[in-house]
């Protein structure tokens, strides 16, 4: 009995979720069309599998291991120090600053350190903060932005005051003061960042929400004595997402972006291989000549590999953020 | 008109206290609070003389008041990294570098993106335009401190045609800058000032890297800005009828289509004065460029937690007041915005 009420009950649920599967067809079938984002996708489907591959890509190799002292009790699979999410990069054995070779493809940092290494390892860090700074944000934004604007009066009020205050100073420098007062890792980069990052989703879903808490669907639901919450998550939230989605792709590159110039300007851990920190280990060598097997180099590897990855990650999502813009606006849809 | 100044002169206090609000939690998250005012060589008793009169021993909220009148009174702490002189000393030491690197900046994005907008609007779907978007998606997604070392990198390193790094270059000065006198703190206008030429010419050549850096992504966002409203206008009515009568399509773009272009871009230019600042932080500390950017990572890398709040509450209090300026220009410029 009570099986049969749950298929009843998933049938229903099948049946409504008809209209939205097609929409998303649709919506594939259209994206399909739009070459930029065709390629931001696989910009970052490219950055994505390096990340999934990475212990195949760049296995740890015993024999390079000199782990940094402050590193200890390196795991073989993926160095990570103790309480810490990151996987680190191996200093290297000898201290040489060397060119591209077979061993060293992308050539190694200014104490020997393997650059590919760091860069392949480096994809998953930025997935990785990406994914936590901008999810939490948005669930928070999300929460937060329906409930002041569908509630509204003090609540509302409140809000908007608040996020006027963190709108009005720059992301970068707000998440700057905040890191300043905490250590430098790369966990209060990430803290930082979503407490400057919240703002920004709240306003967008509470425009949102207003403008479709006068709909004539969310007036039937309360007709039918639905109460608050139902609304908020069954009927608003769906429907204000659209925007929601732009914002948040075009956000995973932004906050990448933000992430790697404050671990530029020094508040990242040393050793984490986390492209924003190789980059400035290795703009250090910028004016500088190595002589390295009979030639004189000026070691550009150092920055220029990690930099060019950076910018293929946030270059992927810039793509298919234009694109899902163009999509989902319905004025330029059909 | 008047109305509407003040009610936005209202609106402005809220923003303030919580920005006040937001940078007093700072300095008691991070540590001891006394800390911002103590250095090393003190003794135990002096520092307790400093809790003291700091308030420490009494409650939260006696303590924000206490602390916001000694902001009122200019009293922002002592900075270690430039000898111990008051923050609000350091802040008036190094704003003018930054603000001249980013007046130049703004100068060459606005001049860059309106001309690439314009471009790209009126060869829409060709190669020009293809070409200005991408261009624009680059400036965007690339970071500026890898835009800062690539142009380090290629006009420095490589060619060797402009300095890399600091305002002007030390040995010429010595040199040619005898009886120098420091007006303003901007390094080209105390040059026109001095009368020295040299020393002008010089400067040019140093902020012209920096600048070109900061303006990058300043120029994509423009570029893209421009061109969506210069289409946008070029489907109305009135450039239809400018067409219908004949004018050169020079004149139709240039006169009529781009000054309506024109009205978002300009707000669009007075909001990412703020933005230049966050970015300068960055670029200043590429070029070594003596601006508050530079000083404020300088301050990060030595621990001093009162010149990076001083640097926090002067940049976001800056920002306010010029989104205000802007506001009300805006309102000015545009007949159509509603006061009220």
């Amino acid at each position: 009995m009570a099986s049969a009420t749950g298929g009843g009950r998933w049938e229903r649920v099948r049946k409504g979720m008809r209209p939205r599967i097609r929409e998303v067809r649709r919506s594939m079938f259209l994206l399909r069309r739009s070459p930029l984002a065709i390629v931001g996708m696989v910009l970052i489907l490219f950055v994505v599998i390096i990340a999934v591959l990475a212990p195949v890509l760049a296995p740890p190799l015993p024999e390079r291991l000199q782990p940094d002292p402050s590193i200890n009790r390196m795991d073989l699979q993926s160095p990570k120090p103790p309480g810490s999410n990151y996987t680190f990069q191996y200093l290297g054995t000898d201290g040489q600053l060397r060119s591209a070779t077979i061993s060293y493809p992308f050539g190694t940092g200014e104490s020997g350190e393997d650059i590919y290494y760091g860069v392949i390892w480096g994809a998953r860090t930025s997935l990785m903060i990406a994914i936590t700074i901008v999810g939490i944000a948005a669930l928070i934004g999300l929460i937060l932005g329906s409930i002041a604007g569908y509630y509204g009066g003090v609540i509302d009020e409140a809000l908007m005051r608040v996020t006027d205050v963190f709108l009005s100073i720059p992301s970068i420098i707000l998440a700057l003061a905040i890191v300043a007062v905490l250590t430098r890792s790369l966990d209060n980069i990430v803290l930082a960042m979503i407490v400057a990052w919240w703002p920004a989703y709240a306003r967008l879903v509470r425009g949102q929400v207003l403008s479709i808490k006068e709909s004539a669907y969310v007036e039937s639901a309360r007709a039918i004595g639905a109460r608050g919450w139902r609304i908020i998550f069954r009927h608003i939230m769906p429907n204000s997402i659209s925007p929601m989605l732009v914002a948040v792709t075009m956000d995973m590159g932004m906050v990448v972006l933000a992430a790697a110039g404050l671990s530029f300007i020094g508040f990242s851990q040393p050793g984490v291989c986390e492209w924003g920190r190789m980059i400035s280990a290795g703009s250090e060598l910028i004016f500088s000549q190595v002589l390295y097997e009979g030639q004189v180099y000026n070691p550009y590897w150092a920055w220029v590999f990690p930099g060019a990855f950076i910018f293929t990650f946030v270059m992927g999502f810039n793509l298919l953020g234009d694109g899902l813009r163009d999509l989902l606006d319905p004025r330029t849809r059909r | 008109m008047r109305t509407y100044i003040v009610r936005r002169l209202l609106l402005l206090i809220p923003v303030l206290i919580g920005i006040s609000i937001f940078v007093f939690c700072l300095t008691r998250i991070g540590g001891d609070p006394a800390a911002l005012y103590a250095n090393p060589h003190m003794t135990d008793e002096q520092r307790d003389i400093i809790r003291e009169s700091m308030h420490l021993d009494d409650d939260i909220l006696t303590q924000y008041f206490y602390w916001l009148s000694a902001i009122f009174r200019g009293d922002w702490g002592t900075d270690p990294t430039n000898g111990d002189v008051p923050v609000t000393q350091s802040i008036m030491e190094f704003f003018p570098a930054t603000l001249e690197l980013t007046i130049v900046s703004v100068f060459i994005a606005v001049i860059l993106g309106i001309y690439l907008g314009t471009l790209s609007s009126s060869h829409k779907d060709r190669a020009v335009d293809h070409t200005t978007r991408i261009m624009a998606l680059v400036g965007v997604s690339l970071p500026i401190f890898v835009m800062a070392l690539v142009l380090q990198y290629v006009f420095y390193s490589y060619l060797g045609w402009l300095p890399a790094v600091y305002q002007y270059d030390v040995v010429l000065f010595s040199r040619y800058a005898a009886g120098w006198n420091t007006y303003t703190g901007m390094f080209l206008v105390d040059s026109l000032l001095n009368g020295n030429l040299v020393m002008f010419i010089d400067g040019v050549k140093h902020i012209i890297l920096p600048s070109l850096t900061l303006a990058f992504s300043l120029v994509a966002v423009i570029t893209r800005l421009m061109r969506s409203s210069m289409l946008e206008v070029m489907d109305l009515d009135y450039i239809k009828a400018a067409r219908s009568k004949g004018l050169p399509e020079r004149q139709v773009i240039g006169r009529h289509a781009r000054r309506n272009a024109l009205i978002p871009t300009a707000t669009v230019v007075g909001m990412s004065f703020g933005t230049l600042l966050g970015g300068a932080v960055i670029t200043e500390t590429i070029f070594a460029w003596p601006g508050l950017g530079r000083w404020s990572t300088q301050a990060i890398v030595q621990l001093a937690t009162a010149p990076i709040m001083g640097f926090v509450l002067f940049t976001a209090v800056l920002i306010v007041l010029s989104s205000l300026v802007v506001d009300i220009l805006y309102a000015y410029l545009d007949p159509r915005v509603k006061l009220g």
